[in-house]
């Protein structure tokens, strides 16, 4: 461990260096670095004379950035924005012209001044390199599933989390997304893979980084995406790749490439998908009457619904509340390389104001890649990002409840004004059933909170090339993430609930990854074989702390004196994160024969500090194998079929995403009492300790088959998977007999994914119009198979529970047959003969079903009645270019699953002190009105709004994403001004719905996998269109 | 160099593997650490008497008693609508809270009786301070049992061997008796350990003594119950010779409360420390302040005599000035409240015109034990047998003394002194099941609900005893923890 601090700290002395070179970068002062080509004459006794030339393509079109080096030498030169080149050389050298994405091309001098080259495309698509998590492999050789997207096909969504613009992209990921700004999205590889935190590993150049760094990147920083999606290609992760890797390769300059400058510039707006469908207050007015009626009682004299006052709209509070949000985002990218050293620089900055009035995100980041050649076999690469997320929000991202503003924008009162005549803001204390809700409008213009959260990474890698064929690399990272959220209430003397006190709150917390590996890469080719294997270790540890303090009593709320020491009364606590580590070792052995025959295989070793002595270690195998078939004489001379490969994996991952010492018990100093006069904390037990915790493992099959067609033009990939988890880790359902105490997690079930992948795509061209189409498509069955022991099913919020033979996260309820319209219906009904609550059901309930034939209808009829774990998940895209337009678009949508709307259930409820659905205006009110939404009333003897059928809704939706509609000026026009490229383009995000779904957003889910499905209201997501352009110079 | 990077890996694994593993539990105690200094024991004390605060009596407590005749649940609250009209759906979450934080207390004080003898083993603690913190548990433990015992009956009885088994899913006690004979045994532990008077903050005996008297007088169903009866007089007589009643009624619900003997238990509460506004905010006008749930019925304000000094203390009315601080008199206005009234015992307001949500409120008092004695005395030796008790408690009223008090006038007494402190629908049900009332019929009357109540708030026998137990603890038992009688989800 030593060593490893050693090394962070001089990153993070290299850290500010690189930081100020970025910034004389960003002044225009590239100069300041060495981009100039070292020409130091090597070869005396050779003589020298100047060779000139120019690079193209297959097509002519000349390559700016092209490498020619002289064989044998450090001698090299890039060529310029016409392909032209010029180079010292002796007259029996030999020229070497390289270019990413093309074959390399050797030219011997022979004396000749001017030497053209042609470099042809590196071959097939066949030919790529996947990253696959320590090094990367043949795209060709791959024998998992792994899907690669390109950065280019997201450089112009407008998406504010980078991952949100991979939706639609992939097969077999799904994204369940919020709109508040600045947050970041829940990933799902291949179904729900187990219930406590399902999100996958996400790998950031090299360095696992926790998930909410997703909204701290650019999108035009990716490079590209890969998501490991199977056990074989995983398992190089071992336990912290049962839910799925996505590796993120950042852009990164290249030696011997010309400093290229480019901008992106965009600017657009955000709005709310929907309203929200609520009644006015003319309709609330008449529904709360009717309650009474409904029920023979008096209307209640006191309360609003007496008064004619409430019988007036005033205020439609979306209107107030909701706006069309400005938003603009640059970036700007400046990479470049000489023979021994890159640098590539991002500076980006976002500033997008929420939906909501008086929200926004500001983020400001920079990043640097840079590699240096000390020796022909020495490298060193730093990457250093540091970014800041500033948002102001009216609540906390992921907060629902009846107390947050979403809820109170939708339900707030219509009939109170935004604000009465002598300005102060409308209010509903006058009556307690004008619900515990504050003015909206009040809340998010007088209160505030802020939010900053500070990351910084600097990771340093080392390459040493022992032999051609043997590397050992050490890597050392270091994060730091620091956050901050300030916020502010005043003093409310006429709202709901009133402030006494002005409050200031300011929490801060910080996150430390330390990461240290060292790992060696063996790769050997010959005509027929081909060999490669890493050998690693790796160590990482977190640590963190938070404190929390409020400050009441300030003399002053001017905005300038709102600090702790102008308080008069401070409170306080805080406390260390608990620290965890994971120590690890790896190996890969990956082997091609002929290329039709591959093997891979895959061991790593992790173990855990969050379990026990004894319980740490976890060890996960891979192994897969390929066949290309299109490659054996017998399919040579096929002529539609030019590549089929059949791939088969199996291996085993880990999960240990869940609190630390779980194995102990704790206690917690956290209850404050007074005893003789004196101040304490009190103690008290906290968690109860489970000694056995350990791994959840996933065992996965893969079988993956490639299929190219019509000269590859035609893909078509296809993968049956099968992940079984087993051991699953969550907390037994929770006792109240234990108190407060909370549940450990125990290993209690078996949870298995099962199902397909399809994924088609197609591209071709037709006279100038060249185009790309495809469509993924998963079909997951998820089912809990097994539950351990004393266990019979998992309990989730109040709407799902989960039962051996059932999907997670079932919906648990009653059935229902529609309202009962008149007396003689509730009087032959059987479900209800023997219920000792008949006499209390009256015409316009609803008809609940005795499922277990008792005639009595209880908690014993609850039944499975639905889920939300989509059968079948779609996507779709398409690129098409024409000249210099390019026109894109990703629809993404998911099917055969339901939503429980818990919202409408409580909005249609008259006893609840909020406005109403739009709905409830449908009711009941004699018969033959409604067959589904009961009558208005005050007694719950039948209680109408029980989890049940009436609150399912169907999920299923079709979603256009992502439109982007670019055109690139003709670079003979750009080239005039100094430009190598100028593009501008028009995009749009979620423009565009398919659904029955008649909330705000079918893609709205609870967040954790226990709720899955539930509406709750949360931040709604939002619809923008953007302007941008492109420029590199 | 091959054979140098096999060797420098595995130097660094053999190094770095447990220098990872091996992380300390930083801010946390565990049992490794935990009981072994007198303050360990101390601060899992406070831990116990601080849920009290929150919501182990909490608001959702006294919801319950919103099914008497004292006041209205007011409010915004739907689940509150169904306890008040004794429809009460298992699934309602309001039945959650009060019963999980009783368990949390019983948590800590069995937490407290297995540690605490290793406490004392180690030699770490005085004998003086050891009694006391274990009466203390024995209590805690008890008073929560004796909440759960009136509410629900029956419930699961967690002891320290349940503890120990980490066995949690039990079924309930088979009957209220063998509940309250549990709570009894407990008491007597507490009785044994306390000293007669404790610090501030602390219970004495006469706390334990004043709830084995409430049991003894809900275990004497029967009117001339001699068993029960007696033995509540001699566990009520200990605190009435013992704890002497406060001179000035109000100073009871203020300031300094915590000082008085009288106040055998109170949830100490304070706006710069523990600022804990569940329990002390809910009852009073919102634009006051508070929430504004629970106000008083005119049925509870006509129970008054002229002339009596608790009528000003426990209620504000329309037409009445509080002394807001700084604001000065305020008056309670028409708008505020549907009936009225407000409660008035527990507000105060600061200098600076602000509520005061930092009074400690008596779980506790003598007079309650004085009027439970006199009530047994009435009802084994006839009218005028508790005149003695009656007007010790009479004595700060303002009123003269009362002489040949009958049951009636007991409960008349017992009413206006109790009112508003959670003791009205408990003492309902015992003089139901004595003969005196039947609520059947009693709490029909219009007068003893809100009008929009009549004719939907119908008490049902014996359902109605008990409140059910929440629906996800006997979903979450499979089978073990069973519905109280003819309570369907």
């Amino acid at each position: 461990m030593e060593m490893k601090f050693k090394i962070n700290l001089r990153q993070k002395l290299k850290a500010e260096s690189l930081f100020l070179l970025a910034l004389l970068y960003a002044f225009g002062m590239q100069s300041m670095l060495a981009n100039k080509i070292d020409s130091k004459k090597k070869f005396e006794n050779n003589l020298q004379f100047t060779v000139t030339g120019v690079v193209n393509d297959d097509n002519g079109t000349p390559l700016p950035g092209a490498s020619v080096v002289v064989k044998g030498t450090t001698t090299g030169t890039v060529t310029d924005f016409d392909g032209k080149y010029s180079i010292e050389v002796g007259t029996d050298g030999i020229l070497v012209f390289s270019y990413l994405g093309y074959k390399t091309v050797e030219v011997a001098v022979n004396g000749n001044t001017n030497i053209d080259a042609t470099l042809p495309l590196d071959a097939t698509q066949l030919d790529d390199v996947v990253v696959v998590g320590y090094g990367t492999q043949k795209k060709s050789e791959v024998t998992s599933s792994i899907s690669q997207i390109d950065g280019e096909d997201f450089q112009t969504s407008t998406a504010s989390n980078a991952a949100m613009a991979l939706q639609g992209r992939a097969s077999g990921v799904e994204f369940v997304n919020s709109g508040t700004p600045g947050s970041t999205p829940s990933i799902r590889i291949r179904g729900v893979g187990t219930i406590n935190n399902s999100q996958p590993l996400i790998v950031l150049d090299g360095v696992p980084v926790d998930s909410n760094v997703l909204a701290q990147l650019a999108s035009s920083e990716i490079q590209s995406v890969e998501i490991l999606k199977d056990a074989a290609s995983g398992a190089i992760y071992g336990t912290r790749a049962a839910n799925g890797v996505v590796l993120i390769t950042t852009n990164n300059a290249r030696f011997n490439e010309k400093t290229t400058v480019r901008l992106n510039a965009s600017t657009g707006f955000n709005s709310v998908i929907k309203k929200y469908p609520v009644t006015n207050a003319e309709q609330l007015y008449e529904l709360k009457r009717e309650r009474y009626t409904m029920d023979g009682l008096p209307i209640d004299p006191n309360s609003p619904w007496a008064d004619e006052y409430y019988n007036q709209t005033r205020t439609d509070w979306q209107d107030e509340m909701f706006r069309d949000g400005l938003f603009q985002d640059y970036n700007m990218n400046i990479s470049g390389g000489s023979e021994k050293s890159t640098i590539n620089a991002n500076i980006f900055y976002r500033d997008e104001e929420g939906t909501q009035i008086n929200t926004y995100l500001k983020r400001l980041g920079i990043s640097m890649r840079g590699t240096q050649k000390i020796s022909d076999r020495f490298r060193i690469e730093e990457n250093i990002r540091i970014t800041n997320n500033h948002t102001l929000l009216t609540q906390d991202d992921g907060a629902t409840g009846t107390s947050q503003t979403i809820y109170s924008s939708y339900r707030y009162m219509p009939a109170i004004p935004v604000k009465y005549e002598d300005g102060s803001y409308g209010s509903g204390q006058a009556s307690t059933q004008l619900g515990d809700m504050w003015n909206p409008v009040y809340k998010a213009k007088e209160e505030w909170r802020h939010r900053y959260r500070f990351n910084t990474l600097v990771s340093l890698k080392a390459d040493y090339d022992i032999t051609d064929a043997l590397t050992l690399t050490a890597r050392a990272s270091y994060q730091k993430s620091t956050s901050k959220f300030e916020g502010f209430q005043n003093i409310t003397p006429n709202q709901s609930r009133t402030i006494n006190q002005p409050i200031l709150t300011i929490n801060t917390d910080e996150t430390n990854v330390a990461l240290g590996e060292l790992f060696t890469s063996y790769t050997k080719s010959s005509e027929k074989h081909n060999i490669g294997a890493v050998l690693g270790i790796s160590g990482q540890l977190d640590k963190g702390s938070y404190m929390n303090m409020s400050g009441e009593g300030f003399a002053s709320v001017d905005k300038n004196q709102l600090v702790m020491d102008n308080a008069s009364l401070i409170r306080g606590n805080g406390n260390d994160y608990l620290a965890t580590g994971l120590a690890s070792a790896f190996v890969r052995g990956t082997y091609a024969y002929s290329n039709k025959y591959y093997l891979s295989a895959i061991f790593r070793a992790d173990g855990s500090s969050r379990f026990a002595d004894g319980n740490r270690w976890g060890y996960f195998p891979s192994i897969s194998g390929g066949w290309r078939i299109s490659n054996e004489n017998f399919m040579k001379d096929n002529l539609i079929i030019s590549n089929m490969k059949l791939n088969v994996g199996w291996g085993q991952l880990g999960n240990q995403n869940v609190s630390a010492f779980q194995y102990l018990n704790t206690y917690n100093k956290d209850i404050r009492y007074v005893l003789n006069d004196t101040n304490l904390t009190g103690t008290r037990l906290a968690t109860f300790a489970n000694p056995d915790i350990t791994w959840e493992t996933t065992s996965a099959l893969n079988i993956l088959l490639e299929l190219g067609l019509f000269k590859n033009k035609l893909h078509l990939d296809v993968a049956y998977f099968d992940r079984l988890t087993s051991d699953m880790l969550i907390p037994l359902p929770g006792l109240n007999t234990a108190g407060l105490v909370a549940i450990p997690d125990s290993n209690i079930g078996e949870m298995r994914n099962s199902g397909f992948e399809i994924e088609p795509s197609y591209s071709g061209q037709v006279g100038d119009l060249s185009f790309e189409l495809g469509v993924n498509a998963t079909i997951v069955k998820n089912e809990v198979t097994k539950l351990y022991g004393s266990s019979k099913f998992i309990s989730g919020g109040a709407q799902t529970r989960t039962y051996e033979g059932e999907p997670i996260s079932s919906f648990y309820g009653w059935k229902t047959d529609g309202i009962y319209q008149n007396q003689t219906e509730i009087d032959n009904d059987a479900n209800i003969s023997l219920d000792p609550r008949k006499a209390d059901i009256t015409p316009g309930d609803v008809r609940f079903v005795d499922t277990n034939g008792d005639n009595i209808v209880d908690e014993q009829d609850r039944v499975h009645i639905g889920d939300a774990n989509p059968s079948l998940l779609l996507g779709f895209h398409a690129d098409l270019n024409y000249k210099g337009f390019d026109f894109s678009a990703v629809f993404s949508g998911a099917f055969g699953h339901e939503l429980y709307d818990a919202m409408m259930m409580r909005g249609i409820d008259p006893t609840q002190s909020a406005n109403m659905d739009a709905v409830a205006y449908q009711r009941w009110t004699g018969e033959g009105t409604s067959n589904k939404y009961p009558r208005m009333s005050t007694i719950r003897a039948n209680d109408n709004y029980r989890v049940s059928e009436l609150g399912l809704k169907s999920g299923n939706y079709l979603r256009m994403k992502d439109v982007v509609l670019g055109y690139t000026i003709p670079k003979t026009l750009t080239e005039q001004i100094g430009m190598s490229n100028l593009k501008f383009y028009i995009s749009g995000r979620n423009l565009l719905t398919f659904t029955k779904f008649d909330g705000v957003d079918p893609e709205e889910s609870g967040t954790s996998n226990l709720t899955r499905g539930v509406i709750f209201n949360n931040y709604p997501q939002s619809k923008s269109v953007v302007l941008g352009a492109n420029i590199t110079f | 160099m091959k054979k140098y990077t096999i060797l420098l890996l595995s130097i660094i694994m053999t190094i770095s593997c447990d220098d990872i593993l091996e992380q300390e539990l930083v801010g946390k105690r565990t049992d490794q650490d935990y009981w072994t200094t007198e303050a360990d024991m101390v601060d899992a004390l406070a831990g116990a008497y601080g849920q009290w605060a929150t919501r182990a009596l909490g608001m959702h407590d006294l919801f319950f008693d919103n099914q008497g005749d004292d006041h209205w649940r007011a409010g915004d609250h739907a689940e509150d609508e169904e306890i008040e009209t004794f429809n009460t759906n298992p699934s309602n979450y309001k039945l959650r809270d009060t019963y999980r934080y009783k368990y949390e207390v019983i948590s800590s004080a069995n937490g407290i009786l297995i540690n605490g003898p290793k406490v004392k083993e180690l030699g770490a603690i005085s004998e003086t301070s050891y009694n006391s913190i274990m009466g203390q548990a024995y209590f805690l433990r008890a008073y929560a049992y004796y909440r759960l015992y009136l509410i629900h009956g029956q419930v699961p009885i967690i002891t320290e061997e349940n503890v120990l088994t980490n066995e949690y899913n039990v079924p309930k006690c088979e009957s209220p008796e063998i509940l309250s004979d549990f709570i009894l045994s407990d008491l007597e532990n507490a009785v044994a350990l306390l000293p007669m008077h404790n610090v501030p903050g602390s219970v004495g005996k006469g706390a334990a003594w004043a709830v084995m008297t409430s049991i003894y007088m809900h275990r004497a169903e029967d009117y001339g119950n001699a068993e029960f009866l007696n033995k509540a007089i001699a566990a009520g007589q200990n605190v009435v010779d013992n704890y002497p009643l406060a001179d000035d009624y109000l100073s009871l619900f203020r300031e300094g409360n915590q000082y008085l003997k009288e106040n055998l238990f109170i949830m100490m509460n304070d706006l710069d420390w523990i600022n804990q506004r569940i329990m002390s905010k809910h009852r009073g006008p919102r634009p006051w302040g508070m929430y504004g749930f629970q106000e008083p019925l005119d049925d509870l304000v006509n129970e008054f005599e002229d002339g009596d000094v608790r009528k000003g203390v426990t209620i504000i009315s329309d037409g009445e000035f509080a002394l807001q601080g700084s604001l000065g008199l305020v008056e309670h206005t028409p708008d505020l409240t549907n009936t009225g009234h407000s409660y008035f015992k527990y507000m105060e307001w600061t200098e600076s015109g602000n509520f005061d949500h930092g009074l400690n409120i008596p779980f506790l008092r003598a007079a309650d034990t004085y009027l439970l004695v006199a009530e047994a005395q009435i009802r084994l030796n006839g009218a005028g047998a508790g005149d003695d008790l009656i007007n010790a408690v009479r004595l700060r009223t303002g009123l003269g003394d009362v002489s040949g008090a009958d049951i009636d006038d007991l409960i008349h007494e017992t009413r206006v002194e109790l009112a508003g402190e959670n003791f009205r629908y408990q003492n309902l049900l015992r003089w139901h099941k004595a003969g005196i009332y039947d609520l059947e019929e009693f709490l029909s009357r219009p007068e003893k609900m809100i009008p929009s109540d009549v004719g939907r708030k119908v008490w049902s026998g014996p359902k109605n005893f008990y409140q059910p137990l929440y629906q996800t603890d006997i979903d979450n038992s499979d089978g073990v923890l069973v519905q109280n009688p003819e309570w369907i989800n």
